[in-house]
């Protein structure tokens, strides 16, 4: 596995240059502006859609038919790209807390609900994502994730107004983590059931 | 273990396409050429062997595991080239070094840049920018240098100009020199494969026309001109292939088996090959 995630490292580092100039001027913008917490939220969305990024690369370089060539098994693939993700995620989870502190130092308030958010959320759209790549193919599934991005962004209204109940929020916050990451691990066998039965052609 | 790869009636069907009882050896220590027109089945072939796509029936076993039942690290033992190599785009011969060092058990580095220097590989390009041709030599490189007791070739030789291409049958041969190394190699060209191989198999159409060792190939079979008459006269199961013409028919013939007077002309595997591509009219 760890094959895996030197080769991820090379490709974010060298193909995805872009990206990850963005995933670190975003930072900078959320500690310019305080009260915006879209900048914040932005750092997990990239996060969480590198991993379905990493994989249309990968079918367009015919990766997984060479990976099936090498002693690594596709449980071992798919475990690594779900651990690679939750690394991202985490990394841009403590990459808002940083930016949270740095601001609340600056008389800005802190809330631990935007950290939730940031981790729930961004886990979202790989736990779609991943399982309907690995079944459909990078072309097929991104209808369905425009139809998760439209739903996701009017879910993510509806849970700030959530977040700001306080009583509501002490109950939903723990719900959302433990949520997501139940409903990521049902997408962990999915995707491994599926991307078991695939043919590389 | 006496046999690195045997295939026992192996059937894959795709819509328009089967793969039909396929049956074949390859006994440890030699070169076995798989031979076969374009979508005749050689690749499908190698995909089952390595267990990229299932097999609808039929039993495969790779240095004594079953691809499809085994773990995976039976694949530390083979070194695989396939028509088109996976690598990522933007990464570089030691990047590309370096994931391969993690993912194999026995992963030599100087054996790698040994071959990158042999094969003239250039180590600042990124993978796309290098040509099919250095992108098949990286891959042979690859292939090479973790230990393997089994290469599996697709096509690998193909895209390589005539004097690289001399270079590889010689690493090709020197791997079989060592024990019980064995090479499984497609392509379309025969004439590559008469020099190197030990067995040639034919695939046509999805169906397994012969596999012998290829020595018995050249002196056991002979190319027959006559007329349609003549050839009623020879007993059917001497004949292996027939192609007809407005002049008369081209039958590959079991030298042993056809009537005294008759002669036949030498065959090489290029028109045995040529020959049973053609459409069968017997």
């Amino acid at each position: 596995m760890k094959a895996l995630f030197r080769k991820d490292f090379y490709v974010i580092t060298t193909t995805f240059k872009i990206i990850m100039i963005v995933w670190l001027i975003f930072p900078i913008v959320a500690i310019i502006n305080p009260e915006v917490s879209f900048f914040i939220l932005y750092i997990g969305l990239i996060a969480g859609t590198m991993s379905s990024t990493l994989i249309s690369y990968e079918e367009r370089e015919k990766w997984p038919l060479y990976a099936g060539t090498l002693p690594i098994s596709r449980k071992q693939i798919i475990t690594e790209r779900y651990l690679f993700t939750l690394i991202m995620i985490l990394l841009a989870t403590a990459m808002g807390a940083v930016i949270l502190a740095i601001n609340s130092i600056r008389g800005y308030p802190a809330s631990s609900a935007l950290l939730v958010q940031i981790f729930s959320t961004s886990l979202i759209m790989p736990t779609f994502l991943l399982p309907l790549t690995y079944k459909y193919g990078v072309e097929k599934s991104r209808y369905i994730v425009m139809i998760i991005v439209i739903g996701f962004s009017i879910g993510s209204q509806e849970m700030l107004s959530v977040f700001e109940n306080e009583k509501l929020s002490s109950f939903i916050l723990p719900a959302m983590i433990i949520g997501s990451l139940a409903l990521f691990a049902v997408s962990f066998l999915l995707s491994l059931k599926w991307y078991s039965e695939k043919e590389f052609h | 273990m006496n046999n690195a790869i045997e295939v026992r009636g192996l059937c894959k069907s795709y819509p328009g396409f089967k793969l039909d009882n396929l049956n074949i050896t390859l006994p440890s220590g030699y070169i076995l050429g798989f031979v076969g027109e374009n979508g005749a089945g050689k690749s499908t072939t190698i995909r089952l062997l390595l267990d990229l796509i299932r097999r609808d029936s039929g039993e495969i076993s790779v240095l004594g595991n079953d691809p499809a039942q085994a773990d995976a690290s039976w694949k530390n033992d083979v070194g695989v080239v396939l028509d088109s190599m996976g690598l990522p785009s933007l990464m570089k011969a030691d990047m590309i070094g370096k994931v391969m060092a993690d993912a194999f058990t026995r992963w030599d580095n100087e054996k790698f840049n040994y071959y990158l220097d042999r094969f003239d590989v250039p180590r600042d390009k990124r993978f796309m920018d290098m040509s099919n041709g250095t992108k098949m030599k990286l891959g042979i490189a690859i292939a090479l240098s973790h230990d393997p007791k089994l290469l599996i070739l697709d096509e690998a030789t193909n895209g390589l100009d005539p004097l690289v291409r001399d270079d590889v049958n010689e690493v090709l041969m020197e791997f079989t020199r060592e024990d019980n190394h064995s090479i499984f190699i497609s392509s379309h060209i025969v004439s590559d494969l008469e020099k190197i191989c030990d067995y040639i198999a034919f695939l046509h159409k999805g169906k397994l026309m012969l596999c012998e060792e290829k020595d018995k190939l050249s002196s056991e079979y002979g190319i027959l001109s006559c007329s349609a008459d003549d050839l009623k006269t020879i007993d059917p199961d001497a004949i292996l292939h027939v192609s007809k013409n407005a002049y008369g028919c081209r039958a590959v013939v079991r030298r042993d088996s056809i009537p005294d007077g008759m002669t036949t002309d030498q065959i090489t595997i290029e028109e045995l090959f040529i020959l049973m591509a053609k459409e069968e009219v017997q």
